[in-house]
């Protein structure tokens, strides 16, 4: 392979590859991907979780050394972030009903969306509401495609300043 | 499966199929949804004919009800017809689709099944049949497409069937 050529990305790096070869229509996925993120009825840390175990849903190595999106570190735990690396969140109790809600959707979610149960649903809904639900829905699928996208478009684009 | 929808869906009908559904309870991110598919549809370098095949394959792959039953008015103008769409499936690489056709599905099912695990030989094809701003857009549109069929699948409510229904892109 050409060395223009680059290995797996990670979801942020992603960013200049697509920018530089999609033009207006990698600014709109860019505009979505930050929205899901800034979104009022999820908050981003508990996004922020649900992204490390897609990641390792995928085996995404970069994805998970990845630096957090901008709008999700302030409020960041890394002792949380950790119990998802390792999978002791488990057992522990580090995190809240409300996270551990949402990560055993996007447990589900990950594998095969057509195994999520209205039990599951129901869950997410007592914590974050109906459009909780769909704000979760949402970021899950977009946090899904770009570690995809990290994944398989570091063989097919090539790196920015490649092109300089 | 759930036969209920999942989530509610806004009080005020505005007669918009997107706005109108689930999605529209989440107003920070049904813009930037809008505005991006408009952009797939209207300006990607490929055409709505090769964007629709990305489309159906990633629905039959899903297996979201509602997207394998749509089939946008701009992509049969652009040319696909049903004798096409028929061979979108398992078998597409022995079909009677064109290469360059075929190709297009091997980018999807890469997306959709080994991401991790891109084969050198379809990656140069690819890289020599379409252009990084097509391999750009064929990636986005994918993407997307994805995202919105398992949230469709995810939210429920899902009809067992639907027949085919020509519209157009919601806008």
């Amino acid at each position: 392979m050409s060395d223009a050529f680059t290995a797996q990305l990670d979801s942020s790096s992603l960013t200049a590859v697509l920018h530089h070869a999609g033009g207006e229509l990698a600014r709109r996925h860019e505009a979505l991907w930050q929205a899901v993120w800034r979104q009022k009825h999820v908050p981003a840390p508990v996004l922020e979780l649900c992204r490390l175990r897609l990641a390792q849903l995928h085996g995404a190595v970069h994805e998970l050394e990845a630096p957090p999106p901008r709008d999700a570190r302030e409020r960041l735990d890394a002792a949380k972030s950790r119990s998802v690396i390792t999978g002791s969140w488990v057992r522990e109790s580090c995190l809240s009903p409300a996270e551990r809600s949402a990560l055993e959707f996007a447990e589900v979610y990950g594998q095969d969306p057509q195994a999520i149960t209205d039990e599951l649903a129901a869950a997410v809904k007592e914590h974050f509401g109906d459009a909780g639900l769909v704000a979760l829905i949402e970021a899950l699928g977009v946090i899904d495609g770009r570690i995809r996208l990290a994944m398989m478009l570091g063989a097919l684009l090539p790196r920015e300043e490649n092109h300089e | 499966m759930s036969e209920g929808l999942r989530a509610g869906t806004p009080g005020r009908a505005t007669g918009h199929v997107i706005r109108d559904s689930s999605l529209g309870l989440v107003p920070e991110t049904l813009q930037p949804i809008l505005d991006l598919q408009d952009a797939i549809w209207h300006r990607a370098s490929v055409g709505p004919a090769i964007m629709e095949m990305l489309r159906l394959r990633n629905a039959r792959t899903v297996n979201c009800v509602f997207c394998k039953s749509v089939r946008y008015d701009i992509a049969r103008a652009d040319g696909l017809t049903e004798d096409k769409v028929e061979q979108i499936d398992d078998g597409f690489s022995h079909s009677t689709l064109s290469e360059r056709e075929k190709l297009v599905l091997a980018f999807a099912d890469l997306y959709l099944r080994t991401p991790d695990r891109v084969d050198p030989a379809l990656a140069a094809r690819l890289r020599r049949e379409f252009t990084p701003e097509q391999i750009a857009h064929m990636a986005i549109g994918l993407t997307t497409c994805h995202a919105l069929s398992r949230c469709a699948v995810s939210l429920g409510g899902m009809p067992e069937s639907l027949p085919v229904m020509e519209m157009p892109v919601p806008a």
